[in-house]
């Protein structure tokens, strides 16, 4: 077994071999700008990308044409949320919730500034919104909803094909970011009828620096304004040369995910459910973050009482593992996620997150039990608490 | 046989085997996020911040006056709705002056710009390409412009325009510089406090460095607000995972053109006089080159003139494609359209002629083989197409 044990799977995942692959023609060899439309370098390149195009949308129930690639999740959330505000003159109020990732809250609270109402749903103990709520707060101004898929912190589960239901009967459009949520599980859009989803391929195994949204093809057409201006790429929504590799890669990680996903996603949770039983039975003053059933396979955030937890970080340094959302470390106010489903301070501070991946094992899980159960019994011992 | 010879470098350029040996490790064992706080992080958030030096080091900047982002687009969009938005916030200031021959993404930013209450105006330019002082001078309003851009070496003509010169004019005027050096940048030497620059934008895969990598160089003080919120990477500034592997091999790119630059100058002057020379030859009066004497040799832009030829730059690009030459008609990200280039007309010429217009573009790659090569194309291609 290899130290560190990498444990940290929602922050990023280490691209499989197969996708580094796919890319290497694409540096060297197929080096064209996809927009090259006069050679047949320009042709290579261009063509990679269209078949790409048509693996990332099919692995979501989606047709190419619906997908723009982008450089990540972040900036597909960007342009979500504020191409669909900024294009759409009239309706100004946008409802998402307290547990957003940063690139959704952060994107929000910069159309508040502009004169935006933007409507933050709590969420209970499990990080659970309640769709009669949201229901209610949809209003005649209101023009978009943002609920992420999964939780990146937390790994709760959203009822996204439920929530686009109540959108569309109500007329106002439904955004997702399903960053955590592709590859974890099934995601197919023509069961949700979502008319925007963000993702991206370095947290299913591909490279970072690639990410799309899925913009529905409805009539009269969505509209959104570019957060990138240029050349006019990706049906001008998005300027800028195209990250060919990238792209191949992003392409090659889905095609592996949907030929290995079903038993690849028992194999983790069977280990993750493995990770927390020994947790709890070596460990008591233990909590569980998240929903009980409603959550990712492979997350597992846990509060540990009576112990200090940057002492215990500092004691697990062969284990890779996060606090919090990797965008929100060293942030002195600890987790917004956790705040928001009601922990009080000594366990909203002592919280670790473990997100399991494809090369993890079980012996690296049970080394995992033993160090974490062994640390905070030794730090419980010494009494070094908060 | 027929050959294949890539002369479309400013599209893109192929990644220099050293820059692909040196990302690799952020494909593979360094894929950690560098936001993260264990060791996998960390150790990819030192290689970022060493890149950031390089980068910096480069221009003669700040480390923190530089900000990764996906490429030349967002480094030239980044910096002019920032410094535009922050400082009409700041001084009620709305007036951006800018040029005629900008590459796509600047033009297409200030016209966003423009929806939004901006008052953009672009100068006219010299029949080569290239900016006048005096008439830039004279769109400048002290008291009401806040931004003067103007594109360093030009994407479809090479022609260099005097950036220092330009951002004395916009600071006398009390107005923010900045720069689009897509095309200058790791070819000719930029000093960034030399210039006198407020911001700089470049990007990676023009260098033989990888395709979502750029930068924006803006200075500190300079007011900035980000194009994409999330996390607080890039100081704030730019939300989003970085891309490890793509920056570390921007800087590699950028340490081998560092070294090369002079070498690689003469080597691509080389292929450019003996391309001019070769068309010259073969026809001084209907065969134009354009973009004056002050450009980079990098880019060479042809035009064949209509009385004379049959000249529609996509029915050449293909007769040329089938004989294994690369070129192109103009900016990438227009190529496949019809329309005709707005740097070609811009500087004086008629539809017609922008129509028959090629760029062919170097790189240090290429050989006085292939210049030959073309040639023998091209004059192939003179007596096929000539009226």
């Amino acid at each position: 077994m290899k130290l560190p044990v990498y444990l940290d799977n929602h922050s990023t995942t280490r691209p499989d071999k197969r996708v580094i692959e796919a890319m290497l023609p694409y540096f060297n060899e197929h080096y064209g700008n996809p927009s090259s439309q006069g050679h047949p370098f320009g042709w290579a390149a261009s063509s990679a990308v269209e078949s790409a195009r048509e693996i990332v949308a099919s692995f979501i129930g989606a047709k190419p044409e619906e997908i723009i690639f982008t450089s990540g999740t972040t900036e597909s959330n960007n342009l979500a949320l504020k191409g669909v505000a900024l294009a759409v003159g009239k309706r100004n109020h946008i409802i998402t919730t307290q547990v957003e990732h940063p690139s959704i809250l952060n994107a929000a609270r910069f159309l508040e500034k502009m004169g935006y109402s933007v409507t933050y749903l709590p969420v209970d103990r499990f990080g659970m919104i309640d769709l009669e709520r949201l229901e209610n707060v949809i209003s005649d101004s209101t023009l978009m909803v943002s609920v992420m898929t999964a939780n990146n912190e937390i790994g709760t589960i959203y009822p996204v094909e439920e929530i686009a239901v109540i959108c569309s009967k109500k007329g106002v459009l439904f955004h997702t970011d399903a960053a955590q949520a592709i590859g974890r599980m099934e995601f197919d859009l023509n069961r949700i009828q979502a008319d925007l989803v963000s993702f991206s391929a370095h947290k299913n195994y591909g490279p970072k620096g690639i990410g799309a949204l899925f913009i529905r093809r409805k009539s009269p057409r969505l509209k959104l304004t570019p957060l990138f201006h240029g050349g006019g790429q990706e049906k001008e929504l998005r300027s800028g040369t195209l990250n060919t590799p990238a792209i191949a890669g992003f392409a090659k990680c889905l095609e592996i995910s949907r030929l290995e996903m079903e038993s690849e996603n028992k194999r983790i949770k069977a280990l993750r459910d493995r990770l927390q039983e020994g947790i709890f039975r070596e460990l008591d003053g233990i909590y569980l973050n998240g929903h009980p059933e409603k959550r990712l396979i492979n997350n597992l955030n846990i509060s540990i009482k009576n112990v200090n937890i940057d002492r215990l970080l500092g004691e697990l340094r062969d284990i890779a593992v996060s606090t919090g959302s990797a965008c929100a470390s060293g942030s002195p106010e600890g987790s917004h996620v956790l705040r928001a489903i009601g922990l009080e301070n000594d366990l909203l501070r002592a919280s670790i997150r473990f997100g399991l991946g494809r090369l993890n094992t079980e012996e690296e899980i049970d080394y995992t039990i033993s160090r974490v159960a062994g640390a905070v019994k030794i730090l419980r011992d010494k009494g070094i608490r908060d | 046989m027929v050959k294949k010879v890539y002369f479309d470098n400013a599209a893109s350029t192929p990644l220099h085997p050293k820059v692909l040996e040196k990302m690799l490790p952020y494909l593979s064992e360094y894929f950690g996020n560098p936001s993260s706080i264990h060791e996998a992080g960390r150790k990819v958030r030192v290689a970022i911040e060493e890149a950031r030096e390089v980068v910096a080091g480069f221009i003669n900047a700040d480390p923190a006056e530089i900000y990764f982002v996906s490429g030349g687009t967002e480094a030239n969009n980044f910096p002019l709705f920032g410094i535009a938005k922050t400082e009409f916030q700041e001084s009620g200031k709305r007036g951006i002056v800018s040029s005629k021959t900008e590459h796509h993404c600047v033009l297409e930013s200030l016209d966003e710009l423009s929806r939004q209450g901006f008052e953009t105006i672009l100068s006219d330019v010299r029949s080569d390409s290239s900016l006048e002082t005096e008439k830039v001078k004279s769109l400048l309003c002290a008291g009401k412009t806040s931004l003067l851009s103007v594109i360093h070496a030009n994407n479809e003509t090479g022609t260099i325009n005097d950036i220092k010169a330009m951002a004395e004019l916009a600071h006398e005027s009390k107005a923010w510089f900045h720069s689009d050096a897509v095309q200058s940048f790791g070819k000719v030497p930029i000093d960034v406090k030399a210039l006198g620059v407020d911001a700089l934008s470049f990007s990676s895969h023009k260098i033989n460095g990888p395709k979502g990598a750029g930068a924006a160089f803006v200075k500190s003080g300079t007011p900035l607000s980000p194009l994409i919120f999330g996390g607080s990477q890039e100081r704030n500034r730019r939300g989003g995972t970085e891309n490890p592997a793509a920056i570390i091999g921007f800087a590699e790119a950028i340490k081998i053109s560092s070294e090369l630059m002079e070498q690689n100058f003469e080597v691509v002057r080389n292929l450019r006089s003996k391309f001019v020379e070769g068309l010259f030859s073969m026809d001084p009066v209907g065969i134009e080159i354009n973009g004056g004497n002050d450009v980079i040799p990098y880019v060479l832009s042809v035009t064949f003139r209509h009385e004379y030829y049959n000249s529609d730059a996509e029915a050449m690009l293909i007769y040329l494609d089938i004989n294994g030459v690369a070129a192109s008609n103009g900016a990438a990200c227009t190529s496949g359209t019809l329309k005709p280039s707005h740097v070609i007309l811009s500087m004086g010429k008629t539809i017609e002629e922008a129509r028959g217009t090629l760029r062919f573009s170097f790189g240090s790659q290429n050989t006085p083989e292939e210049v030959e090569y073309a040639l023998e194309i091209l004059q192939k291609l003179t007596l096929k197409f000539r009226k």
